[in-house]
């Protein structure tokens, strides 16, 4: 990618049709969309043309994702995924957690969207968000979250309790 | 999203496998619970993590209560153990010592063809099982536990194999107390010896004052074999070592090989002069080659050695021929004036010690003790004890607290014997 093909902004296009201006170095966090252009050959074209629809994620979502790009725009690229390192939860940066501070459904449709837009950082983050989010909850609190039906009976539940108590010492 | 699917499924594979990969291992048992899917998908890691986590509840000195998970009896029948000691028990011991000499000059048996034994060791562990032993029910001591010491039993013959099973159930122990994040744990600690095993003691030494610690004794090795699992990644990457910093404290760290060449060793030896070491020992193990050695002693050589700081190499050093190397280096020690580092058979086991070259007779074990660190020292003229040991008849009857038979302050000790 070209200096120049850096500088210049992708039109992004969000499922209900709101199009967002974003400096290519900033979407370039997204794997999604930089393959995407090396595929269309768009990459070191001045001009992006049409914008590109992202069709699971909505205008709000979009914004938000948009807005964390640009803030860490400038990071280390990530490791591979494959790489198992940065387990760890509680090494977000406040300005992520004040990000992240945002109800449980956003919260959901972030992973989603980075998911989708395969965007490393973000979806570290959110994860370890929602995984913090959880920990010490009981499954029913568990449940109730990801709206999990319990179809366990109440048997079951023990057994699966008694054969695991080893991990609640 | 369809009415039927939860959030949970929804986030697809990729996200949940992320999610689980930073639960602990309770809250991955609340997500099983929360419904038959969840459960199947977690059912595989739960198990994993059982064999993994042991039973390291009572963090600090039950460690004898450790769960054996050996899948391949064939290769691994490592078990740890710990012994109390006190001074009321360490009077029996030396005179049974005694009794058990004066018999073997009598009796003039031959050590080697009264070999141990381990099938019968084998067998009470029901190898290949996942079962829970509480080893240190045959040795306890009802008093005080003045200090706490271990022993290590394992085959003769697949030695080294044996003592990575055990070095890296140490490891996995670490790695699911403080590491269970890291989702896929495969330890793989080729070559470990007791030499080792002791700084892995130093697990103990959290409470420790980091100050009053003299020693710090550090693995440098080559592995010999590729280590291809994650444990490799776990030591050479910094997040883990400065992760490990943070909870087991720098002293419990061990390093490998990768980092032989890296900057992490300038990284030690600053640490070593932050904390003010009086003593360092390294442990150069036998497949490292005189070039890596010099490599590594030369970073320093050519550094600054501050504070009196006396560095103590450990094993090798004589094998490899390193001793031209270490010329002119001043507070750097050969092992010809320190314990090398050996280890002893006795019938239920090798405890492992230094041990000095020059009297194979004297030998030293690092023990811990309460908040103190001691250092258990035997200058026993006699070579019988190696003997005597291995005939000893039955299991409950050979505490490997004898082994334990003078133990020293450290700061004494080290007047005594290290000055």
């Amino acid at each position: 990618m070209t200096d120049a093909a850096q500088e210049r902004s992708i039109k992004l296009l969000s499922s209900d049709n709101e199009t967002f201006q974003v400096p290519r170095n900033v979407i370039r966090l997204s794997n999604t969309i930089n393959t995407l252009l090396q595929d269309l050959g768009l990459d070191d074209e001045e001009d992006a043309g049409d914008a590109i629809p992202v069709q699971n994620v909505t205008s709000t979502i979009l914004k938000k994702v948009i807005a964390w790009c640009q803030h860490h725009h400038e990071d280390p690229v990530a490791a591979d995924d494959s790489d198992s390192r940065e387990k760890r939860t509680d090494d977000i940066s406040s300005w992520d957690v004040e990000f992240l501070k945002v109800d449980q459904g956003t919260l959901f449709e972030l992973i989603l969207a980075a998911n989708y837009l395969d965007i490393k950082g973000l979806l570290d983050v959110s994860c370890k968000t929602v995984a913090n989010m959880i920990k010490g909850k009981s499954p029913e609190e568990i449940r109730r979250t990801f709206n999990i039906k319990n179809d366990f009976t109440p048997e079951e539940e023990e057994q699966i309790r008694k054969e695991n108590a080893w991990c609640e010492d | 999203m369809s009415s039927k699917e939860t959030m949970w499924e929804r986030f697809g594979r990729k996200v949940r496998e992320k999610i689980i990969s930073h639960l602990d291992p309770p809250t991955r048992l609340n997500l099983s619970l929360c419904s038959r899917k969840t459960y199947n998908e977690m059912v595989g890691r739960m198990e994993y993590f059982r064999r993994l986590v042991f039973k390291y509840n009572e963090w600090d000195y039950n460690f004898y209560e450790i769960e054996m998970n050996y899948e391949n009896h064939e290769d691994c029948d490592s078990y740890i153990r710990f012994v109390d000691y006190s001074e009321e028990r360490e009077k029996r011991y030396i005179e049974e010592e005694d009794r058990y000499e004066s018999e073997s000059e009598s009796d003039n048996c031959n050590s080697e063809s009264e070999e141990i034994s381990d099938s019968d060791e084998i067998s009470e562990f029901s190898m290949g099982q996942f079962e829970r032993r509480n080893i240190f029910e045959q040795t306890k001591v009802t008093s005080h536990s003045d200090v706490v010491g271990w022993g290590v039993k394992t085959k003769p013959m697949i030695e080294d194999g044996d003592m990575a099973t055990v070095a890296s159930n140490y490891f996995k122990k670490i790695l699911a107390k403080h590491y269970w994040h890291i989702q896929s744990i495969e330890v793989v600690v080729p070559n470990i010896d007791l030499f080792d095993m002791k700084i892995d003691n130093f697990k103990y030494l959290d409470d420790l004052t980091v100050g009053n610690l003299v020693t710090f004794c550090f693995l440098i090795t080559r592995t010999s074999q590729p280590l291809k699992s994650l444990t490799l990644d776990f030591l050479n990457d910094r997040w883990l070592y400065t992760s490990m910093r943070s909870v087991m404290s720098f002293k419990q760290i061990y390093e490998v090989t990768d980092y032989f060449t890296a900057p992490l060793g300038e990284i030690f030896y600053e640490e070593f002069i932050r904390l003010n070491a009086k003593m360092v020992c390294l442990h150069f193990h036998d497949n490292l080659t005189v070039a890596d050695i010099n490599q590594y002693i030369h970073s320093w050589k050519n550094g600054e050695i501050k504070n009196n700081m006396k560095f103590i190499i450990f094993d090798g050093v004589k094998y490899l021929g390193i001793e031209n190397i270490l010329d002119g280096v001043e507070n750097i020690e050969l092992d010809s004036k320190v314990y090398h580092l050996k280890y002893s058979t006795i019938k239920n086991g090798r405890v492992y010690r230094t041990m000095n070259d020059a009297n194979p007779n004297s030998y030293m074990d690092i023990v811990y003790n309460n908040n103190r660190f001691v250092i258990a020292v035997n200058n026993k003229k006699s070579n019988l004890r190696t003997k005597h040991l291995k005939e000893k008849p039955s299991h409950a009857s050979i505490p490997t607290e004898t082994v334990f038979r003078r133990c020293i302050d450290l700061k004494e000790h080290y007047g005594n014997v290290w000055a």
